[in-house]
């Protein structure tokens, strides 16, 4: 049985609270970034997956095995879909305890205009939890350009 | 970029240079390579479900200070063009790519052809060409 949506800020908002401020968190594109961005403090760290659709948990596989941080990555459901092969690299490779991977669903590409995503199944492995979110529209701008997010993140991850 | 007839000694000599990180799609004419890979103590190895996730991977390792090696048969080129221009080449994450070449069968032709000029067209700072002789049929 599924849970309720809520909304999308409770959603990150949970994961936050879960995770706190000393893990690296690696945000999915589009409105995930964004999303993530409004609302964070500055004491969290976060990659901003700008790009490369799909391919935040990736991000944070590589991340988790080149340090010994632990990384959250916030992924949306058609970001999931498009490179859902990268699961089970994730469930081969990456340490559970310190490799968390939450999708935030709201069944379609909101960022690109609300176009329907194929409906998610109720977990898949390399998944550490689905959350199904409701549509909320178009969050700011991620305030930070790649090379300084970059700068921020590997400041955290060597200090 | 460099091209090489042989990927022999190449493991051992990225170990040399730090690499300690390395991730990839297998190719036939790399299989010595990814055997050498295999041999060897104190490096992390993944085979990666397809190539632009090996390459996102690769971009984490090097954003938490570990150098990383990608390797992939050309046609996966195709796959690791979006991270390579929306992620390595932006964000400043350039793992090593080493690419195993081939031209001869119908489905290589086209990448066989353009393999080295795409990645200089994309201005891609680091790759090894591997040609070997696995182009006979």
């Amino acid at each position: 049985m599924r849970a309720e949506p809520t909304s999308r800020s409770a959603a990150i908002q949970q994961i936050l609270g879960r995770h706190g401020t000393d893990a690296v968190y690696v945000a999915s594109t589009g409105y995930v970034s964004r999303a993530v961005a409004a609302e964070v403090g500055p004491e969290h760290v976060v990659l901003y997956m700008q790009g490369s659709m799909g391919l935040a948990p990736a991000i944070g596989l590589g991340i988790v095995l080149g340090s010994d941080r632990t990384v959250v990555v916030l992924n949306g459901d058609g970001a999931l879909l498009m490179s859902l092969g990268t699961t089970h690299t994730i469930r081969d490779h990456a340490p559970a305890d310190r490799f968390f991977h939450y999708v935030l669903d709201n069944g379609c590409h909101e960022s690109v205009g609300g176009q329907p995503c194929a409906a998610l199944e109720q977990s898949y492995p390399g998944v550490t939890a689905i959350l199904p979110i409701t549509r909320d529209g178009k969050p700011p701008r991620v305030p930070v350009s790649p090379p300084d997010n970059v700068a921020q993140v590997r400041a955290r991850i060597l200090r | 970029m460099k091209t090489v007839t042989s990927a022999d000694g190449l493991a051992q000599q990225l170990v040399g240079e730090g690499y300690r990180l390395f991730v990839g799609v297998p190719d036939s004419g790399l299989r010595g390579f990814i055997e050498d890979v295999d041999a060897l103590d104190g490096v992390e190895h993944v085979i990666a479900t397809w190539e632009a996730e090996a390459v996102a991977i690769a971009a984490g390792a090097e954003l938490a200070g570990t150098k990383a090696c990608v390797y992939l048969q050309n046609a996966g080129l195709g796959h690791a063009i979006n991270p390579l221009t929306s992620l390595c080449i932006p964000y400043g994450l350039t793992p090593l790519l080493v690419v195993g070449h081939r031209h001869t069968l119908p489905q290589h032709e086209v990448m066989g052809r353009v393999d080295a000029a795409l990645l200089e067209l994309i201005d891609y700072p680091l790759a090894i060409l591997v040609h070997g002789p696995n182009n006979e049929g």
